[in-house]
C-alpha cells in the first residue's frame, strides 16, 4: 500500500483538531464569529475525548456570597503548587458563570436545589460550593449539550481523521496535515488558524483509556510553540483495579463516603500518614501512601490495595455508591462484605502547550485550548477545574482564531512536510526490514515503565533508567518498526506506530523535566527531595524547537513563574510550610 | 515494583474466541476466525481482542473509555447487541459487527448515518431568547437522567429493533424516539415532538419489547415510546394541538 502523494486539499477560516467539549466549544464559538469551520478527530465526535468521562462538577458558579474569583484563584494556585500561569486562573476563575447558561440553551440541564436556584457541590480543595453539575455525569451532559450545538450549526467534522503535522507558512501555522483512518487518504488542510484541542499525554502513562496520547503536544513543539510543566501528571488514587472488568475510576464519592484503605494486615494505613485526614486527605497524598504501602510488600494480591466500606450501612451503599456496588455485584463481589482491590493510576497531565489568557500560543495562527495546553493546572489539577477550563478557554480560543483569521492573509499555498509523512508511512509498511518490530509490545512495555519510573513515587535512578530507555528505542527500535497489518483502510496498527514517534520524544522530555526539578510539588513526588523548595523551584521548565544552521533540536528554559495576581507571601498558610501538597 | 498489567500471562484457563472478519480490501465475503485467548476471571471482551491486538491480530474495532461511557464498543456478542467492555468472556463467544449500519471492516460499521439524522430531526432546543430557564423543580429534575439524558448512544437499541432494521425503514427506531421524548422535555424545545415522533414512524413500533433491557445505562426507549404515543392519542383526541406543547415543563410531563 501507499499514500498518494499528491494529498487531497481542503480549505478553512479555522481548523479544530480534537473532538472533546473545548474542541466543539471552540468549533461553535469561532463560528458564532462567522468563520468558516472544519474539525478533525481523531475518533468520532463527543465519544473520542475525555469530556463525558467527567463525573464530578464544573466549578462555573461561585454562589456564595463570601466567594469570589480571587478565592477561587487562590485555591487553584494553591492546589497547583503556585506553578500556574496567573493571568490564565484570572480568566478561568471569572469568566466561567456565563457558561451555566450557555449550555443550558444548547440543551443540557444543571441540578437544582430544592428552591429551584442551581445546585453547588464542593471538591477536595475549593474551599466553598461553587461547582455546578448535572447527576453524577456532568461530563456526558455537557458533551452532549455541545455535539447538539456543533450539529444545529452545521459545521464540517471529519471523523477518525488523525492530524500527522502542524504546517507553517514562514513563521505561521496554517493548518495540518491529516489522515483519514476510514479511508487512507491523506489530507492537506489548509487553514488560517488552527487550533489545537486535544487531549493531554495522560495516555502516556496507564491511564484509564491510555487514549491520551500526547500527540498534541508533540504537534504544537515540532511547529515551534512551547511546552511546559511537563513533569507533573496527577494520579487518582481510587481507581478500580481488581477484578479488572470493572476497571475504570472507583469515584471520588468513596473516600467522601468514608470508605477505609487497608494494606494486606488490614490495616488502615493512612491512620498512620496522616492521622487527622485519614482517607480524606489530598489526592497526591493517598497515592503516594498507597504506592509506599504496595512497595513495602503490603499490597494485595494483583498489585494494588484494599478498599472497603463493608462497615458502613448496606443501605447507604445501595443509594449513594449504588453505580459501583452495581458494578462489581455484576462480577460476584458484594462491597457490601467484601474489600475490593483499587490502585492509583494517572488521571490527569496538568502540562502541555504554553498558551496565554488569548489561548494563543507562541506561534503565530497556532491556538490551543483545553487539556492539552499548561498553566491552567500548575503543578496539580483541583478538582472540577478542567471542565470550567474547556469552556472558557475553548470559547476563547475559538473567538481568537476566528478574529486572526479575518485579519491574517490566507494561507500562500506553499507546504512543506506532506513528503516526510507519506515517506515515514512507506516506510512502516516496508517489510524487507529483516528484524521488523511490532508497535504493540513496544508501546506496553513504554506505558508500564512510566508508570513504575515516572510514576507517584520518583528516585533518580528509575528516571535515568526510563530516559535510557526512551533513547534506546528511539535509536536502536524506532528505525525497525513496522505495520504489519497491510489494509488501507482502518489500519490501527498504522494509527498506534505513528503515535509511538510523538510519544517517544514527549517522554523524553518529561523524565528531562522530572529529573532537573529537584524538589516535591504537586504531583510531582521525589523520595530524594521530598519538600518542596520554593526559593529555588517557583520556576516552570519550558521546552521549545531550536534550530540553528545544521542542528535541529529540543532544548528547556527554566523560567521564574510571574506572580502577577497572588504572590506567594498573599497566602501565608500556604507559603509558610514546605510539604509538596497543600 | 509490581507490573500495571494484570496477571493475564498466567491465566487460568484458555478460551476460543469466533470473531467475524472482513476485509474489503481482500475478501469478497466475511468469514469466521477462531483464536485462543487466556482468560482470566473478570476479564472483558475488550480485553480479549486487545490482547489479540499484541499477539498481532488486529482486528479492526472501535474502543475508547473503556468504561461505558462513550458507546464506541457496541457490536454483537453471540448474537445480542452488547458493549464489549462491558461483557465479560466466556468460552466459545462469537462476535460479529453491528447489523443495522453498513459494515465496512472487521466490526467496523460505517455510523455517518447518524450525524446527518441529528440534523434532519433537529434534535437540539430551539427557543433562542437569552433568558436563563426558570426554576426546574428537583423531582422533574431526577426524571431528565433516569429517562433519557444517559442515553451513550451505543445503537444497540437501534440493532435490536426489528422493525427499523436500516437507515431507510420507514420507522426511525428506539434511540431517535428517546432522543426526541429527550428533546421534547427540554424547556427550551419549543418543536412539536409528537408531531415529529408520528412522522418518523412511531406507530410502526410493534411494542415488541425487543429493545428493553438491552440498554447498557438500562434506560427504557419503550417507555417513552408509549409515553409519546399517549401524548399523540391524547392530541388528537382533543382534535387541537395544545397551545402549548406538551411537556415544555418538566414538572408538567412528569405530572401527566
Ligand atoms: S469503549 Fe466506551 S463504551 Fe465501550
Amino acid at each position: 500500500m501507499s499514500w498518494s502523494s499528491e494529498p487531497e486539499t481542503l480549505r478553512t477560516d479555522v481548523l479544530v483538531i480534537g473532538g472533546g467539549a473545548a474542541a466543539c466549544m471552540a468549533a461553535v464559538s469561532a463560528h458564532q464569529e462567522g468563520a468558516r469551520v472544519l474539525m478533525v478527530d481523531k475518533g468520532q465526535l463527543a465519544k473520542s475525548g475525555c469530556s463525558p468521562n467527567a463525573h464530578g462538577g464544573a466549578a462555573l458558579f461561585q454562589k456564595d456570597p463570601n466567594d469570589s474569583w480571587r478565592v477561587h484563584a487562590e485555591d487553584t494556585l494553591m492546589s497547583g503548587g503556585f506553578m500556574n500561569d496567573q493571568e490564565v486562573v484570572r480568566v478561568l476563575c471569572s469568566e466561567g458563570r456565563k457558561f451555566v447558561h450557555r449550555l443550558e440553551e444548547y440543551g443540557a440541564l444543571w441540578d437544582r436545589d430544592p428552591d429551584g436556584s442551581y445546585a453547588v457541590r464542593q471538591f477536595g480543595g475549593h474551599r466553598f460550593k461553587r461547582s455546578v453539575f448535572s447527576a453524577d455525569e456532568t461530563g456526558h451532559e455537557m458533551m452532549n449539550a455541545m455535539k447538539r450545538e456543533v450539529f444545529r450549526r452545521n459545521i464540517q467534522v471529519l471523523n477518525e481523521t488523525m492530524a500527522l503535522k502542524i504546517v507553517k507558512d514562514e513563521e505561521r501555522a496554517v493548518g495540518a496535515f491529516c489522515w483519514d483512518i476510514g479511508t487512507g487518504r491523506l489530507i492537506d488542510i489548509q487553514a488560517t488558524a488552527t487550533i489545537l484541542a486535544t487531549a493531554d499525554a495522560a495516555g502516556l502513562w496507564p491511564s484509564a483509556s491510555e487514549r491520551q496520547r500526547g500527540d498534541g503536544f508533540y504537534l504544537a513543539l515540532d511547529a515551534g510553540a512551547e511546552l511546559a510543566d511537563l513533569e507533573f501528571i496527577q494520579y487518582h488514587p481510587t481507581h478500580a483495579w481488581w477484578p479488572f472488568g470493572v476497571r475504570g475510576s472507583v469515584s471520588e464519592s468513596f473516600r467522601i463516603e468514608g470508605g477505609w484503605l487497608l494494606n494486606s494486615e488490614g490495616e488502615r494505613f493512612m491512620e498512620r500518614y496522616d492521622p487527622e485526614k485519614k482517607e480524606l486527605a489530598t489526592r497526591d497524598k493517598v497515592s503516594v501512601c498507597s504506592y509506599l504501602e504496595i512497595r513495602e510488600g503490603r499490597g494485595a494480591p494483583h498489585g494494588g490495595i484494599y478498599a472497603s466500606v463493608a462497615h458502613l450501612p448496606a443501605k447507604v451503599i445501595k443509594e449513594r455508591l449504588r453505580v459501583i456496588y452495581r458494578k462489581y455485584l455484576s462480577y460476584g463481589y458484594d462491597v457490601t462484605k467484601d474489600p475490593i482491590e483499587i490502585r492509583p493510576r494517572p488521571h490527569y497531565h496538568c502540562g502541555g502547550v504554553r498558551a496565554n489568557a488569548r489561548s494563543e500560543t507562541t506561534l503565530p495562527g497556532l491556538y490551543a485550548a483545553g487539556a492539552v495546553t499548561a498553566g491552567v493546572h500548575g503543578a496539580n489539577r483541583l478538582g472540577s477545574n478542567s471542565l470550567v477550563d474547556i469552556l472558557v478557554f475553548g470559547d476563547i480560543a475559538g473567538r481568537s482564531a476566528a478574529d486572526y483569521a479575518v485579519r491574517a492573509p490566507a494561507p500562500s499555498g506553499r507546504r512543506q512536510g506532506a513528503a516526510d509523512m507519506v515517506a515515514r508511512v512507506e516506510r512502516l509498511f516496508d517489510l524487507a526490514e529483516d528484524k521488523p518490530l511490532p508497535t504493540a509490545p513496544m508501546r506496553r512495555r513504554h506505558v508500564e515503565w512510566m508508570d513504575s519510573r515516572l510514576g507517584v513515587l520518583r528516585n533518580p535512578e528509575g528516571m535515568r533508567e526510563m530516559l535510557a530507555e526512551v533513547q534506546r528505542t528511539r535509536e536502536e527500535e524506532l528505525p525497525r518498526l513496522r505495520v504489519f497489518d497491510r489494509s488501507r483502510i482502518y489500519n490501527f496498527e498504522l494509527r498506534d506506530a505513528l503515535e509511538m514517534f510523538y510519544r517517544l520524544d514527549v517522554e523524553d522530555m518529561v523524565c528531562r523535566s522530572a529529573l532537573m526539578r529537584t524538589e516535591s510539588r504537586g504531583s510531582h513526588y521525589r523520595e530524594d527531595y521530598p519538600r518542596r523548595n520554593d526559593r529555588e523551584w517557583l520556576h516552570n521548565i519550558v521546552w521549545l524547537r531550536r534550530s540553528s544552521p545544521g542542528k535541529d533540536e529540543f532544548v528547556h528554559e527554566i523560567r521564574p513563574v510571574a506572580q502577577t495576581v497572588i504572590r506567594l507571601e498573599d497566602v501565608p498558610a500556604y507559603a509558610g510550610q514546605d510539604t509538596p501538597w497543600h | 515494583m509490581t507490573s500495571y498489567i494484570p496477571p493475564i500471562d498466567k491465566p487460568q484457563a484458555i478460551y476460543t474466541l469466533s470473531v467475524k472478519r472482513f476485509d474489503p480490501e481482500r475478501d469478497s465475503a466475511p468469514h469466521w476466525e477462531t483464536y485462543q485467548v487466556p482468560w482470566v476471571v473478570t476479564m472483558t471482551v475488550v480485553e480479549a481482542l486487545e490482547w489479540l491486538w499484541d499477539q498481532g491480530h488486529y482486528i479492526a474495532f472501535r474502543t475508547n473509555c473503556r468504561e461505558f461511557t462513550c458507546g464506541s464498543c457496541a457490536m454483537l456478542i453471540n448474537g445480542k447487541p452488547a458493549l464489549a467492555c462491558d461483557t465479560p468472556l466466556k468460552d466459545r463467544m462469537r462476535i460479529e459487527p453491528l447489523t443495522r449500519y453498513p459494515l465496512v471492516k472487521d466490526l467496523v460499521v460505517d455510523q455517518s448515518a447518524v450525524p446527518k439524522k441529528w440534523k434532519e430531526l433537529k434534535l437540539w432546543p430551539h427557543v433562542r431568547d437569552g433568558k436563563p430557564i426558570d426554576e426546574v423543580s428537583a423531582e422533574s429534575r431526577a426524571g431528565w437522567h433516569r429517562s433519557f439524558a444517559r442515553c451513550i448512544e451505543c445503537y444497540i437499541c437501534l440493532d435490536a429493533c426489528p422493525v427499523s432494521d436500516t437507515e431507510d425503514s420507514e420507522y426511525d427506531g428506539p434511540m431517535w424516539m428517546l432522543q426526541i421524548a429527550r428533546a421534547r422535555a427540554h424547556p427550551k424545545d419549543g418543536q412539536d415532538r409528537l408531531e415529529q415522533a408520528a412522522q418518523r414512524g412511531i406507530g410502526a413500533c410493534t411494542t415488541c419489547y425487543e429493545c428493553e433491557g438491552v440498554c447498557p445505562v438500562n434506560l427504557s426507549p419503550i417507555k417513552e415510546i408509549q409515553r409519546l404515543r399517549s401524548g399523540l392519542v391524547r392530541q388528537r383526541l382533543v382534535g387541537r394541538r395544545p397551545a402549548r406543547p406538551e411537556g415544555t415543563r418538566l414538572g408538567q410531563r412528569r405530572k401527566q
